[in-house]
């Protein structure tokens, strides 16, 4: 069983809540989810949807093939599907199936809002889902508050099942139902898992969920959770929190990472652990603000000025999220470098099922000073690591100019020349271990053309690739870039497929491996699906 | 622990930064085994050069960013004392927002601003402290802005511990410092010296700088803070710390009650 649905309205119907919702219905019966979000930059009005996508097997992108439309307002019919149920009470339609929803909500004395629960009453009824399971999850979710909602949901479930035909008989899968979260929430919690102890972020969409998950759970997590002045107080209070030995991430979209640029590079010179989360959205400058892309890869391998060592993952879906996260913040650790996590907005904010091994991910020790002799932070070692002491256990001088080993201010030739290459020898150290973890790809499908693409777009690609027999692999870890890995793509038929105009892995593949892939991109504000990825790469193929 | 480094100092000959080391150099002493626990941190300008020379943990950042480490700083181990250091260009100019919002915030911090009213390690030019008029090599015809008060805005911030100092006047300055540190909140000392290559105002302030007693409120200290010469503590307020907060304490709950709640 494998279907999609949308209910829309405008920002202020609770559309995003009623996605949630559904989502966390049918996930209650044992089924996997891929709710998507549209929504714009705007508080009231405008045009807001959720699309859900139901499956029996693990669903990573939502579907073009909608089957119903669940319309609260007149102009938000929008989606294409056969099938339409609409709020009577607000307009009327010479096709589809009415229900005076608003008129539920009036006689229960409810604002215009507490329409979405009855149109969750509507859509367990045409999908044969059990009623108590949802009267179940309201409770669950809104406690005492919830019996407003559970009699419109009851007030809908009973109107359609006197008028509304079934669409399926779903019913329930008797799996046990997962956990439904974002890629954002996925992140936050994979990091906490591997130790974060600290949280700072300036809002800014499609990054906004973390800071407002980990504010909300950070008191029970141990995670202190601050909102700085703006970004740059954000990145170099993290340096700070680093420096004093502790465990820090912030997060950011691309014009916040921007803005964090001086203090990344001195990350970078001063070897300070901090991770950034970077949730990519339609750019440039503030560009299509609530929507979907891929653009700054580029961006990332290179941000801040100078050379040096960095790592940067990106995740495909939101289990994917919560493992890279944990692995990223170790890793940071083990290396004492700026690391960042790639998002985008298509898998921050986007909710699904997905159950991690938690027990996988665990806080790694980085390296720490034994106490002997003077310490020294900036120690020259064959990795380029040096061993890690915070005060005051020991006098710790670090700088964002360049140093001796003490961590004094230095600029003869030879001392620079020396500590730049430890820095900078940490690169192959970093490649080293990432190719012993086996963390840098992800071959999601076997074949003889491949599709190599990164970040939320790997899902739906990998579904268009088993559905034409074309071989997918994820590239998680951009930089240190896994070119000995990929090596074999060389003399194969390679396709990208990236939310961006020029094709920034494809120019890593040509830069790394000689690799001349053909691109397809999108770059509308829009993620791919399944559907036009297939047609897409047969175009190309 | 050495209070001082072996690095050389490399600062001009009569630079006021010396009056500020050596009044900072009481303090440790002062401090005795507390100065442990002191962690350093400067901004960029020749004040910045400072890290180098005392012998306690050294956090040597960006232009203008010295309050957001501070902070970073406390909330990460809050044994630590952060002291900051930072300059006039680096406070003033480049990272007067992070000011502001310090005062707001109210973490445990010290921060020591060596204000010489101009940028002196990029060869001189007109800072926020700076007169109007003053001819630098960026403004010819001089500067047209007028110029800052800086603890004028630090009181009307909400700024629970503000001074003025002079770095001729080593003795009071160490004494203002120490204060600083002492009280809990967030500690703002500006020290008016000279800079003897760019803006030399040895003479001036040597004649007319003088001690004044602590307003008995917010608005007398704003009176006090309007004569630039005034030095001593102009403003003293008990107020809650930031830190105690927002720190988050042992955590009582685990990743997978989190993630058996979102089922």
């Amino acid at each position: 069983m494998d279907f999609c649905f949308r209910i829309s309205g405008m920002a202020g119907d609770g559309i995003r809540g009623a996605g949630t919702v559904a989502a966390k219905l049918f996930a209650r019966h044992g089924y996997h989810v891929f709710a998507h979000f549209e929504y714009q930059s705007l508080i009231r009005g405008g045009y807001n949807a959720a699309v859900v996508r139901v499956s029996d097997s693990r669903v990573g992108a939502h579907s073009s093939e909608e089957e119903l439309l669940v319309a609260l307002r007149e102009d938000a019919l929008h989606g294409g599907a056969r099938l339409v149920v609409y709020d009577s009470s607000m307009f009327t339609l010479d096709s589809g199936y009415g229900v005076p929803m608003k008129e539920f909500a009036e006689a229960e004395g409810a604002p215009e809002i507490f329409r979405n629960a009855a149109a969750l009453g509507v859509v367990c009824w045409v999908y044969g889902l059990e009623l108590e399971v949802l009267r179940q999850l309201y409770r669950d979710l809104y406690g005492r508050k919830a019996e407003v909602d559970v009699r419109l949901a009851e007030a809908g479930y009973s109107y359609a099942s006197r008028e509304l035909p079934r669409v399926r008989e779903a019913g329930s899968t008797g799996e046990r139902p997962k956990p439904v979260l974002t890629g954002n929430q996925a992140a936050a919690l994979g990091a906490v898992k591997a130790g974060l102890r600290y949280y700072y972020a300036y809002p800014m969409t499609p990054s906004t969920q973390v800071l407002h998950f980990l504010a909300g759970v950070g008191e029970k997590l141990g995670v202190t959770v601050v909102q700085p002045e703006n970004e740059i107080a954000v990145a170099v209070m993290a340096a700070g929190t680093a420096f004093a030995g502790g465990r820090v991430m912030v997060g950011t979209s691309g014009g916040g990472f921007a803005l964090m640029q001086e203090a990344f590079s001195m990350l970078g010179m001063a070897e300070l652990p901090v991770l950034f989360i970077e949730a990519q959205r339609a750019a440039p400058s503030t560009g299509v603000p609530t929507y979907h892309a891929q653009q700054d890869l580029r961006f990332v391998l290179h941000a801040g000025h100078g050379e040096f060592p960095r790592l940067v993952a990106s995740p495909a879906d939101a289990e994917d999220a919560f493992y890279l996260a944990g692995e990223l913040l170790n890793l940071v650790w083990r290396f004492q470098v700026p690391g960042v996590l790639l998002m985008d907005r298509y898998l921050c904010e986007s909710a699904t099922t997905a159950e991690p091994d938690v027990a996988g991910v665990v806080p790694e020790e980085p390296e720490l000073w034994r106490g002997e002799g003077e310490y020294r932070r900036y120690a020259l070692t064959p990795s380029g690591v040096s061993p890690l002491a915070f005060p005051p256990e020991a006098v710790v001088k670090v700088t964002g100019n360049e140093h001796d080993e003490a961590g004094f201010t230095a600029d003869d030739a030879e001392t620079v020349r020396e500590m730049y290459a430890k820095r900078m020898r940490k690169e192959e150290a970093m490649a080293e271990e990432l190719e012993r973890r086996g963390s840098s790809l992800r071959w999601w499908c076997e074949g003889e053309d491949v599709v190599v693409t990164w970040g939320s777009s790997v899902p739906a690609a990998a579904e268009a690739c088993e559905e034409l027999g074309l071989g997918c692999v994820q590239v998680r870890y951009l930089a240190p870039f896994p070119a000995r890995e990929l090596e074999h793509l060389r003399g194969r038929r390679v396709v990208c497929v990236e939310c961006n105009y020029s094709g920034a892995l494809r120019s890593l593949l040509r830069e790394h491996l000689c690799v001349e892939a053909e691109l397809v991109g999108r770059w509308d504000g829009r993620p791919f699906t399944p559907e036009e990825l297939t047609r897409r790469l047969e175009e190309v193929l | 622990m050495r209070l001082r480094t072996s690095q050389k100092i490399v600062w001009c000959p009569g630079c006021g930064n010396y009056g500020i080391l050596r009044a900072f150099i009481r303090v440790l002493e002062r401090l005795g085994e507390d100065a442990r626990r002191v962690v350093v941190v400067s901004g960029v300008g020749c004040h910045g050069k400072i890290a180098d020379y005392v012998g306690t943990s050294s956090f040597h950042t960006i232009h203008g960013r010295v309050p957001p480490v501070l902070t970073g700083i406390k909330l990460a181990n809050r044994e630590l004392i952060p002291v900051g250091f930072a300059g006039d260009g680096d406070a003033y100019n480049e990272g007067i927002a992070h000011l502001v919002h310090a005062a707001r915030k109210n973490t445990d911090v010290t921060l020591v601003v060596h204000n010489n009213s101009v940028y002196a390690l990029t060869t001189g030019q007109a800072t926020a402290t700076s007169p109007k008029g003053f001819r630098g090599k960026s403004t010819p015809r001089g500067a047209p802005e007028e110029p800052l008060n800086p603890a004028a805005l630090l009181i009307a911030s909400g700024a629970g511990f503000v001074a003025r100092g002079f770095s001729g006047n080593v003795a009071q300055l160490s004494e203002l410092i120490l204060q600083g540190i002492s009280h809990r909140g967030f500690s703002f000392i500006d020290v008016l010296q000279p800079c003897v290559a760019f803006n030399n105002t040895w003479e001036v302030l040597r004649e007319r700088v003088h001690p004044v007693e602590p307003g008995r409120s917010r608005e007398e200290a704003l009176k006090l803070a309007y004569n630039p010469f005034a030095t001593g503590v102009l403003y003293r307020e008990a107020k809650p710390v930031y830190e105690d907060s927002v720190v988050a304490g042992v955590p009582e709950g685990t990743v997978e009650e989190v993630l058996e709640s979102l089922r």
